[in-house]
């Protein structure tokens, strides 16, 4: 009876995943693989200015794209790429409503009505609706009802999402609203194709048909597709657009994919590697395919490109570059992209290492057995990986012959690049983050220890007579952040000889214990201009942390000079580059080797000279700043002709927000952080296992599971078991 | 006497069965549990506090697997791979391995005891071992990335060899003789005469080889690179760090293996009784 | 024409060849001089040369020529592993766990096994006894970290009752821990085998020696151990096996570089590779094959003292 009653259920349960199954059995993403010898999409530039508030492109024949900005007095005007390319503006002559200041986000519907939002003279958000026959109409809103997209559907009708989450529908003659449905949690983008409507968020796709005014299930297809766009980047941004018949166009930074609605697959047609939609500096917004089977794409610094399929363009590769990295770097895609345009009869192979699942020693191994067996690739980016064995095996070829095929020594920081040139080059770091402290004027520029920094911290906190908002401060939530900051700053100083100095561990560990102790006094690490959440306070000391990109050095140089928010008292702080009593480091990244059993050694080279090339390193990623000399003045020197600040956020200690502007650098400043650089003569580097190991003992330590002694001591016999090995 | 003995003895059956179960059905009763709830177990692991997971939902509820079986194509790519590979490498191991078993157990050939105890060596090689050789020599073969690559070497697993060999050892020599006599082949031999009477090795071998291949991690994370080839067995780590999406595809992972244990208990049950009935 | 009641007379056991149940009987082997077993034999041997033998082979050759540099290096490979401290910590504790946790399971699982043996209820729980083993590795690992985490719940309990916490996973308690985890798997299945053979004594012998006035424990030594010999032999050995499968769950759980109580064997092998030290690598193959070898043999010897497979 039992054997029968198991038999019947596990049929039962095998027949209904395999119903559950059938639907999606067969789906799959096709990634564009370069068979055929000749024909691919090539991207040309469009000839624009910059459209910084434009809106989605329009899905009618002619006009194409809608910046509806002021031109001339109070007037509209519109901006629009014709069939042929051609790039035109226009007045389109309609007087704007008074007390409108500035427009953003505007759409243009196939008969020409223009939907955008604008602010008002008292700094409200407002929507304004101007008809094809140019009659201006403002739209009455609830106090604060924001829209945070909206589009126009083929046949006219304007659809919108609200702040609260609601799909809705404005009728363009009574400006009525219309509230369709409801989601659960905040989409990030509204695309209409045909008669359906997409809307995503990071917790999935929602799908509104407008002719039948129900939610529809997604294909499972596109959220498969979906999921890979979005997991990878956290949010990168993306556009769904129309096709011809019954497809559908997702952009992103991966590349152009296609998808027949309704069908099991969703095809590349375009690889974001190998141009700028998968650039860092050129993020994409929004996305267009012409009837002719070409894409607009437009992107967040406003530039707009075209990508146009050519049957000519030959597809044969004459070699391969095979390329290995652990994590994917932007400045090494940046330099794919590059190399590509310049070498395209050579293929490059990226090779991502650390996939789902694999542990770091599993993707080790992987690399290990790839070498092993003949299979070694040709360029390897060794960040995280154990360089140090890597030489000794002899895996690695020596650069110095090589070295003068790349630029000129004094085009670039060769202290930093050539840092490891003890008995022969084996590596070249493109890229580096140094080290800033960050406090009042009167306290820096003593030299002393992190130990007194902490002691002077702790000092002015309790003269101050602690603070109010205890209970909120959870310094438990950032031990991650501090013991990675500590690994960055003085991880050379763990290991001495060879072997972990278990003293100097317990007293960074002891220290930063004691000071994040004491609430809104925090060393924290800023690593773009969105890091700084904890607090400000006019302790001694507020800040250190690595600034890795060009925003980074502005903020932390004059950071804080000017407050526009609610305090009115001006903070000024100080910054010195560097650590007292860790002086002249920088923390290498990006740092290339050529493998000596790989058979593409003179591609790997030229591959190093783009690397170190202008073009790739003026690009400001937040990896690190550039080697090249010329890249960083341009860097530091990009917003001098602009009024253009940034701004950061910082919390101070009574919980309010408080609005820093930065602006950038002057000549001082300039040659500070050049003379900084260098003179940077001590490299922090430490092996991803070195590194693990002090970063979890260390966030156990601070949160008060283990004392310093114990996480030392911990720390001291994994790497000694390690040294052992 | 013997009343205090089989109390003693259920009470000791119930302790085990306590102690073995446990594990599985703190995995079953969390994967019940919906995300607020789970928290109790998990958030203090990352923090401050202790692990208290309910042990009875408070509010049961299905969403962790639905989010593995509605909302995951992957689960079913990664499923049907595992089933898939299994039953290739146990159909495989069935052809080769029973004979090779016979083979030892009922002929006498020279070197026949070195060969063997060669194989239970070979058996017990860690996987570390003849990683890289074998690595290479897929490698060479092309077969790397594919789907052979897990199937091959696991089909020609000394393993099996070595459970069958015990079952097949017991088959009385006498009726072979007679078969033999009889004029049947030796391949007649086998499937008449060994493949009923070693039913169990037989069972034994592929419930475990079952297991094997179905928790199998080490192999396709080195030989495998595409994921759309991976087995379930390396789709969990994927998931990322204890959620409940988690927790609901281990206890999915647990239930074939559990049917394909109940479905085999049978013929190791007909052993028993068969044993049991007296003369 | 094959009688079935014979077989039954014959009670086949599945893990034993009962030789010893009825001893006047001898089995006859065929003597076949006319090769007639190589086409059973052939796939499974050729597959196995393939994949297991050749590359032991491999790894024997690397052990006395150098992998980068080719050249022949004789002893010295053997040399640095016997002197390198991390494969000495390795092979004690891979040594102890195997001598602790082996003879504890098996020891453990007899008993339970004979107890069990008089109840009728037996049959019912026998799925239940092989659950553990069908519980995937990452389930296993979330299990672990649930319950043996500093903040597990383990060290609830017993920060609720006072005892401090115990950091299971970091101190000599990992150790108990990773026995505990092979105990818990193997357990089940480890009885049921047990089960099996001891249920496959005849009913006949038992009562020949009740008659004969052997009480329940002169039974035991008598007749049921000496009966599940072969069964014992096979148990030993794949309990042996499944004691190198708590690598991945502790590799899991802590990483490549534990608590030194849990640095086993595979933990070196995996970081040597890691690492490249190929080298290394074959020669500590090589050891570990001769220690393994030894060990079986001496296996063998002990158990098949009467010769008869």
């Amino acid at each position: 009876m039992l054997k029968k009653l198991s038999a019947v259920i596990a049929a039962a349960l095998l027949a209904a995943a395999c119903t559950g199954c059938s639907d999606t059995k067969g789906e799959k993403t096709k990634d564009l693989s370069a068979e055929a010898s000749k024909g691919r999409y090539v991207e040309e530039d469009i000839q624009t200015e910059e459209l910084w508030n434009a809106g989605e492109f329009a899905n009618s024949d002619d006009t194409c794209f809608a910046d509806v900005s002021f031109v001339g007095e109070g007037n509209m005007g519109r901006k629009h790429i014709l069939g042929d390319g051609a790039f035109t503006a226009e007045d389109m002559g309609i007087v704007l409503p008074d007390g409108i200041e500035q427009m953003y986000d505007g759409v243009i519907s196939p008969e020409g009505d223009i939907f955008t939002g604008c602010i008002d003279s008292d700094g409200n958000f407002k929507y304004l609706l101007v008809t094809k026959d140019g009659e201006c109409r403002l739209m009455e809103q609830e106090k604060d009802q924001l829209f945070f997209s909206y589009e126009f559907s083929a046949d006219g009708r304007l659809f919108l999402i609200s702040g609260d989450y609601e799909l809705m529908e404005l009728d363009t003659s009574t400006l009525e609203l219309k509230k369709l449905c409801t989601f659960d949690e905040s989409p990030d983008t509204l695309d209409i194709v045909g008669d359906l409507i997409f809307c995503t968020s990071v917790e999935g796709i929602s799908v509104y048909d407008i002719s039948t005014n129900t939610m529809k299930e997604p294909d499972s297809a596109l959220v498969s597709l979906w999921k890979q766009v979005i997991t990878d980047s956290d949010k990168a941004p993306y556009d769904i657009f129309a096709g011809s018949d019954n497809d559908l166009y997702l952009v992103c930074q991966y590349g152009i994919y296609r998808h027949t609605i309704g069908g099991n697959i969703t095809e590349q047609i375009v690889d974001g590697l190998y141009n700028s939609l998968g650039s860092a500096d050129d993020t994409v917004r929004f996305g267009r395919a012409d009837k002719d089977g070409s894409f607009y794409i437009s992107f967040m610094n406003g530039e707009i490109r075209h990508y146009r399929y050519d049957p000519d363009a030959v597809n044969e590769f004459i070699s391969t570059l095979d390329i290995y990295t652990l994590n994917s770097s932007q400045t090494l895609s940046a330099a794919v992209r590059a190399f590509t345009k310049v070498h395209p009869e050579i293929k490059i192979d990226l090779n991502i290492g650390m996939k789902d699942g694999m542990t770091y020693e599993d993707a080790v191994k992987e690399l290990t057995a790839q070498i092993m067996s003949g299979n070694a690739p040709d360029l390897i980016m060794l960040d995280g990986l154990d360089k140090e064995n890597l030489e000794e095996k002899g895996m690695l070829l020596d650069l110095s012959e090589i070295r003068t095929q790349w630029q000129p020594e004094d085009e670039l920081f060769t202290n930093i690049t050539e840092y490891n040139s003890d008995g022969g080059l084996y590596s070249v770091a493109c890229r580096y983050a140094i080290p800033v402290v960050m406090g009042k004027k009167e306290q820096l520029g003593n030299s002393y220890t992190y130990d007194e920094m902490v002691k002077q911290s702790l000092e002015s906190y309790s003269k101050k007579g602690g603070v109010a908002n205890e209970e909120e401060y959870e310094p438990e939530s950032f031990a991650n952040e501090y013991t990675e900051l500590l690994t960055q700053l003085y991880g050379n100083k763990m290991i001495k000889d060879g072997k972990p100095d278990e003293a100097a561990i317990k007293e960074y560990l002891e220290s930063t214990k004691e000071l994040i102790s004491k609430p809104c006094l925090g060393v924290y690490c800023f690593e773009n201009e969105y890091g700084a959440n904890a607090a400000v306070n006019d302790a001694t000391v507020i800040a250190t942390g690595m600034a890795d990109n060009a925003a980074d050095m502005c903020y932390s140089v004059n950071a804080l000079e000017h407050v526009t928010s609610v305090r009115d008292e001006r903070e000024e702080c100080d910054t010195i580059l560097g650590l007292p009593d860790n002086p002249n480091t920088f923390r290498p990244v990006c740092e290339l080797g050529i493998c000596a059993s790989g058979e593409n050694r003179d591609a790997a080279a030229e591959f190093i000279k783009t690397m170190l090339s202008d073009e790739v390193q003026y690009e400001d990623t937040s990896e690190g700043l550039p080697v090249n000399c010329e890249s960083l003045d341009k860097q530091l020197a990009k917003y001098d002709d602009t009024n253009m600040t940034s701004q950061v956020m910082m919390v101070d200690d009574k919980g309010m927000e408080l609005m820093f502007t930065v602006r950038s650098t002057d000549e001082e400043e300039r040659a500070m952080i050049k003379s900084y650089i260098s003179g940077a003569d001590t490299p922090v580097r430490l092996d991803a296992m070195t590194e693990s190991a002090v970063n979890e003992a260390g966030a156990c330590c601070l949160n008060g599971d283990i004392s310093p002694d114990e996480a030392a001591a911990r720390i001291r016999s994994k790497l000694e078991l390690k040294m052992k090995e | 006497m013997k009343k205090a003995g089989s109390i003693f003895g259920y009470g000791i059956c119930t302790a085990l069965c306590i102690v073995i179960v446990f594990p599985v059905f703190l995995l079953a009763v969390l994967s019940l549990q919906d995300g607020t709830e789970l928290l109790k177990a998990v958030s203090p692991l990352s923090g401050n506090g202790f692990s208290r997971p309910d042990m009875i939902p408070l509010y049961p509820s299905v969403e962790n697997y639905t989010q593995i079986l509605l909302f995951s194509p992957e689960y079913y790519t990664v499923f049907w791979n595992s089933a898939g590979m299994t039953a290739a490498v146990l159909i495989s191991q069935l052809i080769i391995a029973v004979p090779a078993a016979w083979a030892f157990a009922r002929f006498e050939f020279r070197f026949r005891k070195v060969l063997f105890d060669i194989y239970v060596l070979l058996m017990l090689l860690p996987f570390q071992v003849t990683m890289l050789s074998q690595f290479i020599l897929l490698d060479k073969t092309h077969l790397l990335d594919t789907r052979a690559a897990i199937i091959l070497p696991a089909a020609f697993s000394a393993f099996p060899v070595f459970l069958m060999y015990r079952s097949f050892c017991s088959i009385p020599a006498e009726m072979i003789d007679a078969a033999r006599i009889d004029g049947a082949g030796e391949w007649r031999i086998l499937f008449g005469i060994g493949l009923p009477l070693g039913r169990n090795g037989i069972t034994a071998a592929l419930v475990l080889g079952f297991l094997d291949m179905w928790n199998m991690v080490e192999q396709p994370l080195t030989f495998l690179k595409d994921k759309r080839l991976y087995p379930l067995s390396l789709y969990l780590p994927m998931l990322g760090k204890l959620s409940g999406s988690m927790i609901a595809a281990s206890a999915g992972t647990l239930i074939p293996a559990a049917l394909v244990f109940i479905i085999g208990q049978d013929s190791l049950e007909s052993g028993i009784v068969s044993s049991a009935v007296k003369e | 024409m094959i009688s079935v009641e014979k077989t039954k007379k014959l009670s086949p056991a599945v893990w034993g060849c009962n030789t010893s149940v009825l001893p006047q009987e001898k089995r006859k082997k065929r003597k076949t001089g006319d090769k007639k077993y190589i086409p059973f034999l052939l796939p499974s041997l050729a597959g196995v040369c393939l994949f297991v033998a050749v590359p032991f082979a491999d790894s024997l050759r690397r052990s006395v020529f150098g992998t980068f540099s080719g050249r022949f290096c004789g002893a010295d490979n053997y040399k640095a592993v016997l002197d390198n401290a991390a494969f000495r910590l390795a092979v004690k504790n891979t040594a102890l766990f195997t001598a602790v946790c082996l003879p504890l399971l098996i020891v453990l699982s007899l008993m339970t096994a004979l107890i069990l043996s008089r109840l009728k209820a037996v049959r019912a729980i026998r799925s239940v006894l092989l659950f553990p083993l069908a519980v995937p590795t990452a389930a296993m690992v979330l299990i672990w970290r649930l319950l043996f985490d500093d903040h597990g719940m383990i060290n609830g309990m017993l920060d609720d009752a006072g005892i401090g916490t115990v950091h299971f996973l970091d101190s000599k308690a990992a150790f108990a821990v990773l026995a505990a985890s092979y105990i818990w798997k193997n357990l089940g299945y480890t009885v049921l085998l047990w089960l099996t053979g001891i249920m496959s004594i005849s009913e006949s012998l038992s009562e020949a020696a009740a008659v004969d006035g052997a009480g329940s424990f002169g039974t035991l030594i008598y007749i049921i151990l000496p009966n599940l010999r072969p069964a014992a032999y096979t148990i030993t050995i794949i309990s042996f096996l499944n004691s190198f499968k708590v690598f991945r769950e502790a590799y899991l759980v802590a990483g490549a570089y534990p608590h030194d109580s849990i640095y086993l064997l595979q933990h070196l092998f995996n970081n040597w590779f890691a690492n490249m030290e190929l080298d290394k690598i074959a020669a500590a193959t090589v050891m570990v094959f001769a220690v393994i070898s030894a060990a079986v043999s001496l296996l063998r010897r002990v158990w098949d003292k009467e010769a008869s497979t």
